[in-house]
């Protein structure tokens, strides 16, 4: 099980925008580089999923394109990750 | 003690120190060194190759890591230099936008994080993102002003029809009341 490894890693991708909300095409990339074997898109969506209900990340909305997704990490998030 | 209810659970109580963060903890000049080692900016010089680095790292900083921690590091410092680029590139953005004052801070936020989405993405094309975000905002400002034309041109005839009311002798009071409840959709 690498729930907490998976969880660490979608945070830390997050971190060095600061506040900024990463497209999720690139945060995907990012912790697939960072992820040995890359994740599932089964555990990408649980994950995210999770992450957002605890308010770990936001999601945000494009100014351009509607249907693109983004996600930003909360000051929670922020939290979460310091004291792992 | 009582464990806070709303502190996010993990599977496994986490380690204090991570494999990889000796190497994200050195000081940021050494991990652009390093980075700059393995990725060098002069296209005549053969970067470092990460049996290298290791070697480097002994020497430098006195600790060994694994190949693949190097290699985990090496992808993490690489996500955080785009980032980090695309951070000052959209707070840049912001300093330029706070000189317009027709932009609310709203909007400047918008377009600082459209600059770091096309940033993110290496789109190539941060002005088109840059000029459609812009175009977005305006659309929506006018039809902001749309709306409120409207709102005033709907007040205004309400006016006038009270007004005659008002100005008709022929209603007495309650009826005249009834009709301005109806103009002003009271009741």
């Amino acid at each position: 099980m690498r729930t907490k490894l998976i969880r660490q890693t979608i945070l830390e991708a997050l971190k060095p925008a600061q506040g900024y909300a990463l497209p999720v095409d690139a945060l995907r990339m990012h912790v697939d580089a960072l992820l040995r074997p890359p994740l599932t898109e089964e555990e990408w969506s649980s994950h995210i999923e999770w992450l957002e209900d605890k308010c770990l990340i936001v999601r945000i909305p494009c100014e351009f394109d509607d249907e693109l997704v983004q996600f930003a990490i909360t000051e929670k998030g922020r939290v979460a990750l310091r004291t792992l | 003690m009582t464990k806070r209810a709303d502190k996010p659970t993990w599977d496994k109580p986490a380690p204090k120190v991570r494999a990889d963060a000796k190497l994200k903890n050195l000081p940021e000049e050494d991990q652009e060194t390093l980075w700059l080692l393995l990725h060098p900016t002069d296209p005549e010089t053969p970067g470092y190759t990460l049996e290298a680095a290791l070697v480097h790292i002994q020497e430098e900083h006195d600790f060994s890591v694994s190949l693949s921690t190097l290699s985990e590091w090496r992808a993490w410092y690489q996500l955080k230099r785009r980032m980090d680029a695309a951070r000052e590139r959209a707070d840049q953005t912001k300093l330029e936008l706070l000189k317009d004052p027709n932009l609310s801070a709203e909007d400047i936020e918008k377009v600082a994080q459209t600059v770091f989405t096309a940033e993110a993405l290496e789109s190539g094309n941060v002005k088109g993102f840059v000029a459609l975000a812009k175009l977005r905002l305006a659309n929506r400002a006018l039809d902001h002003d749309e709306r409120r034309i409207a709102l005033l041109e709907q007040k205004a005839a309400a006016h006038d029809a009270a007004k005659k009311v008002s100005d008709d002798d022929t209603l007495t009071a309650e009826e005249k009341a009834a009709r301005m409840k109806q103009i002003f959709r009271m009741g």
